[in-house]
């Protein structure tokens, strides 16, 4: 198997490709497709589309932007109004002040959150984009740009791989062995094991978590994170330390696994198995769960032997 | 002469009743002319309303008749479905027929079934862990 590996957007990037298939002009596309997602969609470098948009947020002035922002932002919407509401790209202040800071902004948004009804663009045409409230793709833009490095993938003729940003993940064909790919469930309190393993057959899928394993640090004397619930503008996700979900797309894995994680313990498992999600969730006693939609997809848990 | 100034006397108040005559009929065949007018203009309203009414009566028998069609067809799927009903009141029996004895069949089966002791002849698998192609986890 060959393994590429960089960084971007924050995180490890790496694709594998089994067997000597020539994957140079592969990674090359990868790499080159999440550059330029990143200085479309990210929050913290100082001179993407992003940015210069959330710079002007609440102006009458329009910004002229790339497809890549201008579909990631649809999305975002989208995603918004399917998840009603869980899912919420105008948190950027709450962020902020929680101290998960990106690319400084002129004017901090003291807007209240009963505020944020109607679309997250105001106005959208060939003159460009006006939005209200600065914006955070994060929980769904490195989906994004899984989603369409590889879709580059695909276009070159790769059939069978593991493409890798972090903790999103997508499949494709067969792993090296000619079998399934097998990808383990990090165990959100650091330990060597995996809490389960998750096969992937061939017809290939995306797999997404949603953990604050990393991002925690004390506030005001308090812990938090990066997963605000919109609500309520605080860190979100009571009694969870991860939830981790599997489709047929990274974006929308992303999405949903932040989701749920923000509406926390008691509501998950109610909430994942009546839209049908392959989810699984380990609780702050450490314990896992997981839908029926994932059980078939759950080839080892850890304790089951 | 005498005679002769009589009779044109006599000639001349016949002619002149005559004429009175003719005038005072006149004058009353006028009169009941404009009374009659009179009443036909007075009464043409009470023939509009009436023409009205007599088309509302049409419409409203033509209206009853499509009721009465409806009526007839509603009566007959009536019919057919409380054949249906009827029907399906059998099967409902039939059903329960069969869930009572399926229920008394389950209250005779025992609660518990003394099964025999097995022996372990052969040692448990224990599975190795699944090597994994990549992990899941927090990102950044």
């Amino acid at each position: 198997m060959r393994t590429f590996e960089g960084r971007a957007m924050g995180s490890p990037l790496r694709l594998s490709v089994p067997g000597t298939t020539d994957a140079e002009a592969g990674w090359r596309a990868v790499l080159d497709e999440f550059e330029l997602s990143e200085q479309a969609m990210s929050r913290f470098r100082e001179t993407s589309e992003l940015t210069r948009l959330n710079r002007l947020a609440g102006k009458t002035e329009s910004v002229v932007v790339s497809g890549r922002l201008r579909m990631a932002l649809t999305a975002a919407e989208r995603a918004r109004r399917v998840t009603g509401g869980r899912f919420e790209p105008r948190v950027l202040t709450a962020l902020d002040r929680v101290g998960y800071r990106g690319a400084r902004l002129p004017v901090v948004d003291a807007t209240p959150r009963s505020r944020w009804s109607g679309a997250v663009v105001r106005r959208s045409g060939c003159a460009g984009l006006m939005i209200d409230h600065p914006i955070d793709l994060g929980g769904i833009g490195k989906g994004l740009a899984v989603r369409w490095a590889t879709r580059r993938l695909e276009r070159l003729g790769l059939s069978d791989f593991l493409l890798e940003a972090g903790g999103d993940l997508m499949t494709r064909g067969a792993a090296p062995d000619a079998g399934e790919w097998k990808i383990g469930i990090e165990d959100p309190f650091g330990g060597p094991d995996p809490k389960a393993v998750i096969a992937v057959g061939p017809a290939g899928a995306a797999v997404a978590t949603s953990s604050i394993r990393v991002h925690q640090w004390r506030s005001d004397g308090r812990l938090v994170h990066h997963l605000i619930d919109p609500a309520t503008g605080e860190p979100g996700g009571a009694g969870l330390q991860a939830v981790t979900v599997a489709g047929p797309d990274p974006a929308w894995a992303e999405v949903w696994s932040k989701s749920l994680f923000v509406g926390g313990a008691d509501a998950i498992g109610d909430e994942a198995r009546s839209r049908g999600l392959a989810a699984w969730w380990v609780d702050d006693s450490g314990t896992l769960g997981m839908t029926p939609a994932a059980r078939p997809m759950t080839a080892w848990v850890a304790g089951e032997g | 002469m005498t005679d002769r100034r009589g009779i044109v006397r006599l000639a001349t108040l016949v002619g002149g009743s005559a004429g009175l005559y003719s005038v005072a009929l006149a004058t009353v065949v006028s009169l009941q002319s404009q009374a009659d007018a009179a009443t036909i203009a007075g009464r043409q309203p009470v023939v509009d309303a009436i023409g009205a009414v007599e088309g509302s009566n049409d419409r409203l028998e033509s209206l009853l008749g499509g009721a009465s069609d409806s009526y007839g067809h509603v009566a007959a799927d009536y019919e057919a479905l409380a054949a249906a009903m009827t029907s399906l009141d059998g099967s409902v029996d039939a059903l329960g027929v069969a869930v009572e004895e399926v229920s008394g069949r389950a209250a005779r089966l025992p609660g518990n079934i003394a099964l025999p002791r097995l022996t372990r002849s052969a040692p448990i698998q224990v599975t190795e862990r699944v090597v994994v192609h990549a992990t899941t986890g927090a990102s950044g």
